[in-house]
């Protein structure tokens, strides 16, 4: 069962910060966050940035801590897909930098 | 060699055609369209000819193959690499169709409805199944429904958008030059969905203002 | 004992009832996996048939061949009939008939559930192709987007037909994805280590796991779009604060998942025949294991590139483009990993490789054009045209019903125990080849040129014309191609000569025994050290058959098979399974009467069948379990194991709790509904909130803490009684709050307590259960797990309980 669990927790931590970016931005954007300035850019820019921020951390401290586990090659595998959260929680949240909040 | 036999057979053009743009935002995307198809080739070339080889190299002992060649360098690096240059090339190419604050926009109201669209003109001209712009300049389609989903698409000028009951939606397209285009209703809306089109007239500046002031 | 002796008492044991009434009351999984694939198969043809007429309607401009209401439901049932009635129902017949075998055991692990699957797919696959010939099929497209498919644009049953027909099939879909997660997990050979199980077994843990959290969304959607029809409580019509918008997400939700739950089981058959067609191991065994569970996960975060032009903001389709074009990457480390071991192999073009050729080059082509549509600017102009008609066919007959074949030519021989007798099978590949590719290469370029979906006729001059005639030419090669399949598999069947072993030379486990197989699978089991265990000891089979494995023993004259540790495969305990029974086909029939008596407005009559239902679950559970305690058994090496009775977690507390997590992901739909209405849906706020009250709540959080302290403590009078006062705590809630037909607020409350309110029901009428078991000497303190499981049932009811009660008087506090 544990390995079960470790197996998929890169990717779970992948899917929780999806649910949070996407909610940040649903209620970013019903809230009209993006015509709010702050810091130089919008408060929902930086309301995302920050949730990705976390995320990104999060996904990395999984991904160390499956690293402590190499002895089988399930341990392995397991191993190699927290790096796969991380990797995925970098890619599919770049648009927060380049595309406009709302529009 | 399949692709230029079909393209003969039928040509690009066409009234509804999106490998025929007439505007910028249908010409970004028809260019994407031709580098996505080249990259395509060669990637189905690439499998295609591995799997014939696997085939044709008789009946001796093979040696086991590389993990760190087909999965790593193939399934994973070659993969990865070329995704993430055609998301980079498609984030630009989709922010450059978005309808930013632009002072030379002009806003017209359309509204889908079982089956016509009813246009409301800068300036309160009104019509039914034909939608006025002008030529050269951004044209906000600001765009709902009132019964069920259709769906607005000018194929030669640019990427559709759905007219949703109780939502409003925003659709910017531009006409290079003046003439008519057609329009079609893209989303399946009942009995009535293949005859609910619209033809679009860009007018020069000239007609334009004449246009808006009702003549 | 000799093997001959072994049989016939095992066979004794494991076969049917004679004649009619075996078929009826029958819970055998090969029976049962044979039945799944034949109807689906069936099923196939209707959708086949309905596609040629599609075919013809559309080999012309300015066609008369039927009008437009008919054309509608053709298409609609098309679709309809191919996704639900033909591939999930035959990937699960596959997964049926083959993971006992494959995985080295007697039975699935719920067989009298898997009986209930199958009779709730045949009775309503039945009602609904009864629907469309009376003319009354669903018509609003294969994915029902309302207001269209809502009671005002759809004023006839049509829509209801898909919704309470559809809704009845995925019964059969949530049971067999729960029994297949837990049958992976529990039913393993002793030795059979997660990371030796052959990896088919891999794709279907992970697909049986996509199904328990994918389909529920579907099932919430379907249930609140019926509700709104029969009731008009508004969830989807804009002017009571609804949205079309919330079907699309709940739909997509489940939709996406949806093609890689029936892309993955065919992945396992490629990863599994090719290496054997090849000669050789295939390539990357923990590297497949890994993409399986990457495409498992981000597939769950792709659903939105199906609504691409809805008017969404652009920084949210980007988050969906990205991942959507993520999720190549796994696909891609597969097919390379299949090139790989053909590489490294010896192929040899047998039937089945053919057939995984076509795969080959179909479906990188259909994965190709989909890497081009998650590409949100190319499918704003693709969206609702041919083109997605094109890519989502090279993707589905590519990477489903190519490997769907390869696998009924590879295993036939296991089926049948017989040989091919002409060679008919290649000239059906390359007619299906050839005139697949005409039909739907050509829709690639109509797309593009403009021609959009699910339009019934098309005008002149378009550049349309000569390729839907080239398309509809191909349709017919298609369909003489399947009908050669067909008759080919019938030849097979009827005259084929009785086969050897293991034709394949193949080293998994299911070629280790008689074929057509015996009704008990194995006459023992084997312990298996390698992911090649008829590799290691070619003669495994005659070994097992002469009883020199695990339980060779037919003395206590139960049906016996060995459960695992999930993760090492050391044997834990010794499953008692039960035999044939008329409760599945039973129980299938009242609730076809509850479906049934919605489908023809009968509202009155419906909540009979739902007590009914309640009525045979109760005394169909109620044959389980003993009176007395039973001891451990041996299992044949000198030690022994308890047994199902007297464990604390059996296999049926696992189906329980994956059941829970269904039902949970299901209320998670609900609440992201509430909160997407609540934010995004036109003419909120609703006119009146629910009051602030302080007694439901407190009532509902006091009841939960008496059943959290009941099942604490394994008291289920406190669990029964702290679920009464939540059911009553919530009706008290409901009684004030405004009518669920005036907003979609109201609507939304009404569904999230009636949620609460059936679970706390539910976990009340099990607690009952318990008691009354308690009673008649069916627990002691040896036979606990019953207990267990109510505790499971509880928890969930008085968390979700406590939970809707704060929340739903939450707006009124806080406005």
């Amino acid at each position: 069962m544990i390995v079960l669990l470790r197996l998929t927790a890169g990717l779970i931590g992948w899917a929780a910060a999806f649910c949070l970016i996407y909610a940040l931005h649903g209620l970013g954007c019903a809230g009209g966050w993006d015509a709010r300035p702050f810091a130089g850019g919008s408060l929902h820019r930086w309301v995302l940035i920050a949730g990705w921020a976390v995320s990104l951390a999060a996904t990395t401290a999984i991904a160390l801590v499956l690293m402590r586990y190499r002895a089988t090659p399930l341990d392995r595998a397991a191993a190699a897909l927290g790096w796969v959260g991380v990797a995925a929680t970098a890619i599919t949240f770049v648009p927060i930098l380049v595309i406009p909040a709302c529009a | 060699m399949c692709a230029t036999t079909l393209i003969a057979l039928s040509g690009c053009t066409g009234e509804l055609s999106t490998i025929d743009p007439a505007g910028p935002y249908a010409r970004s995307v028809a260019t994407m369209w031709w580098i996505m198809l080249g990259g395509s080739v060669l990637l189905a070339a690439l499998v295609f000819v591995i799997l014939a080889l696997a085939f044709r190299r008789g009946d001796a002992e093979r040696r086991p193959a590389s993990h760190k060649f087909w999965i790593g360098g193939l399934g994973l690096a070659m993969s990865g690499v070329v995704l993430l240059a055609l998301l980079a090339y498609a984030l630009t190419v989709g922010a450059g169709t978005l309808p930013t604050p632009d002072a030379r926009a002009v806003e017209v109201q359309v509204t889908a409805r079982q089956y016509a669209w009813d246009v409301v003109h800068p300036g309160g001209r009104r019509t039914e199944n034909e939608l006025h712009i002008p030529a050269g300049r951004p044209a906000d389609l600001v765009i709902t429904a009132t019964d069920v989903i259709h769906s607005l698409w000018i194929p030669r000028l640019a990427g559709k958008m759905d007219a949703i009951p109780g939502h409003t939606n925003r659709l910017r397209v531009i006409a290079d030059a003046p003439g008519t285009y057609r329009g079609e209703c893209a989303e399946y809306c009942g009995v009535g969905h293949k005859d609910h089109n619209f033809v679009v007239i860009a007018h020069d500046a000239a007609g334009w203002a004449a246009f808006t002031r009702g003549e | 004992m000799s093997a001959l002796k072994l049989h016939t008492a095992l066979t004794a044991i494991w076969r049917n009832d004679p004649g009619w009434r075996g078929h009826f009351r029958s819970v055998n999984h090969s029976d049962l996996g044979k039945r799944f694939i034949l109807a689906s198969f069936v099923f196939f043809a209707i959708g086949g048939v309905l596609a040629m007429l599609i075919r013809a309607q559309l080999a012309t401009p300015r066609s008369a061949f039927v009008g437009p209401e008919v054309y509608n439901q053709i298409f609609t049932m098309h679709g309809s009939i191919m996704m639900f009635l033909f591939a999930i129902p035959m990937l699960e017949g596959l997964a049926i008939y083959l993971l006992p075998k494959i995985l080295g055991s007697r039975d699935l692990v719920y067989p009298r559930l898997t009986a209930l699957g199958w009779w709730c797919y045949l009775f309503g696959g039945t009602v609904i192709i009864l629907a469309m010939l009376a003319g009354v099929a669903p018509d609003a497209g294969w994915f029902l987007y309302p207001p269209l498919s809502g009671r005002a644009y759809t004023p006839g049953i049509n829509s209801d037909v898909w919704l309470l027909g559809i809704t009845f099939v995925e019964i059969s879909a949530m049971c067999a994805a729960i029994e297949i997660t837990v049958t992976i997990l529990k039913f393993r050979a002793p030795g059979m280590r997660l990371d030796r199980m052959p990896i088919f077994a891999w794709y279907m843990l992970a697909t049986a796991g996509m199904m328990v959290f994918g389909f529920p969304p579907l099932i919430l959607g379907s249930i609140l779009l019926e509700v709104e029809r029969a009731f008009g409580w508004p969830f989807y019509a804009p002017e009571l604060g609804g949205s079309p918008l919330l079907w699309q997400h709940l739909f997509w939700l489940f939709g996406h998942p949806e093609v890689y739950i029936i892309f993955l089981p065919a992945a396992g058959a490629v990863s599994t025949i090719l290496p054997v067609m090849a000669r050789t191991r295939l390539l990357g065994y923990g590297a497949i294991v890994a993409a399986i569970m990457a495409l498992a996960f981000l597939s769950f975060g792709l659903w939105v590139h199906h609504m691409f032009t809805t008017g969404i903001p652009h920084m949210a389709l980007g988050f969906f483009s990205a991942a959507s074009a993520l999720v190549a990457v796994p696909t891609a480390v597969q097919v390379f990993a299949w090139l790989g071991t053909l590489w490294q192999g010896r192929p040899q073009m047998r039937l089945p490789m053919l057939y995984l050729i076509g795969f080959f080059i179909v479906f990188v082509i259909g994965g190709l054009t989909g890497v081009m549509l998650a590409m949100v600017p190319f499918d704003a102009q693709a969206h609702d045209t041919a083109f997605v008609t094109a890519h989502l066919h090279y993707v589905l007959v590519g990477g489903f019903v190519f490997p769907m074949l390869a696998a009924a030519y590879y295993w036939l021989p296991h089926i049948t125990g017989r040989e091919r007798v002409m060679r008919i099978g290649e000239a059906a590949f390359w007619l299906i080849f050839i005139g697949f590719n005409l039909t739907f290469f050509m829709m690639h370029l109509t797309g593009l040129l403009g021609m959009p979906r699910r339009i019934d006729t098309y005008p002149e001059g378009m550049g349309w014309t000569w390729l839907n005639l080239l398309s509809s030419v191909g349709g017919f090669l298609q369909a003489f191609g399947f009908a050669l399949v067909v008759i080919d598999v019938a030849l097979q069947v009827w005259l084929g000569r009785n086969h050897r072993r293991n034709p394949w030379g193949a080293t998994t486990l299911e070629w280790a025994m008689p074929i057509p197989s015996p009704d008990y699978n194995f006459a023992s089991l084997p312990s298996v050290d390698s992911r090649d265990p008829l590799g290691d000891d070619p003669d495994l089979g005659v070994k097992l058959a002469r009883g020199d494995g695990y339980l060779a023993d037919a003395s206590r004259n139960q049906r016996e098979t060995i459960a695992v540790d999930m993760t090492s495969g050391k044997p834990e305990h010794v499953a008692i399974l039960p035999g044939n029974s008329w409760w599945p086909i039973v129980t299938a029939a009242i609730i076809g009467g509850f479906f049934l008596s919605m489908l023809a407005g009968l509202y009155v009559i419906a909540p009979i069948f739902i007590v009914g239902t309640a009525w045979a679950g109760w005394r169909w559970a109620w044959t389980n379990g003993t009176r007395g305690d039973v001891g451990p058994l041996p299992i044949g090496d000198g030690t022994t194991l308890p047994t199902s009775f007297e464990v604390a977690r059996t296999t049926g507390w696992w189906g329980s709790v994956f059941a829970i997590a269904a039902s949970a992901t299901l209320f998670a739909a609900l609440l992201f509904g509430y909160a997407f209405l609540w934010t995004v849906a036109p003419n909120w706020p609703p006119p009146r909130l629910i009051a602030p009250s302080l007694l439901p709540p407190l009532i509902a959080v006091a009841g939960g803490a008496v059943a959290f302290v009941g099942s604490r403590s394994g008291r289920a009078p406190l669990m029964l009684g702290g679920q009464i006062a939540i059911v009553a705590a919530l009706l008290l809630l409901l009684m004030g709050a405004p009518d669920p037909k005036s907003h979609a607020y109201a609507a939304t409350s009404a569904a999230l307590a009636s949620y609460a309110i059936f679970h706390a029901a539910l976990a009340a009428l099990i607690a009952a259960f318990v008691m009354a078991r308690a009673r008649a000497g069916y627990h002691s303190a040896s036979r606990i797990n019953e207990g267990r499981i109510a505790r499971l049932w509880s928890d969930h009811g008085a968390g979700a309980g406590a939970f809707v009660a704060i929340l739903l008087v939450l707006p009124g506090w806080l406005a």
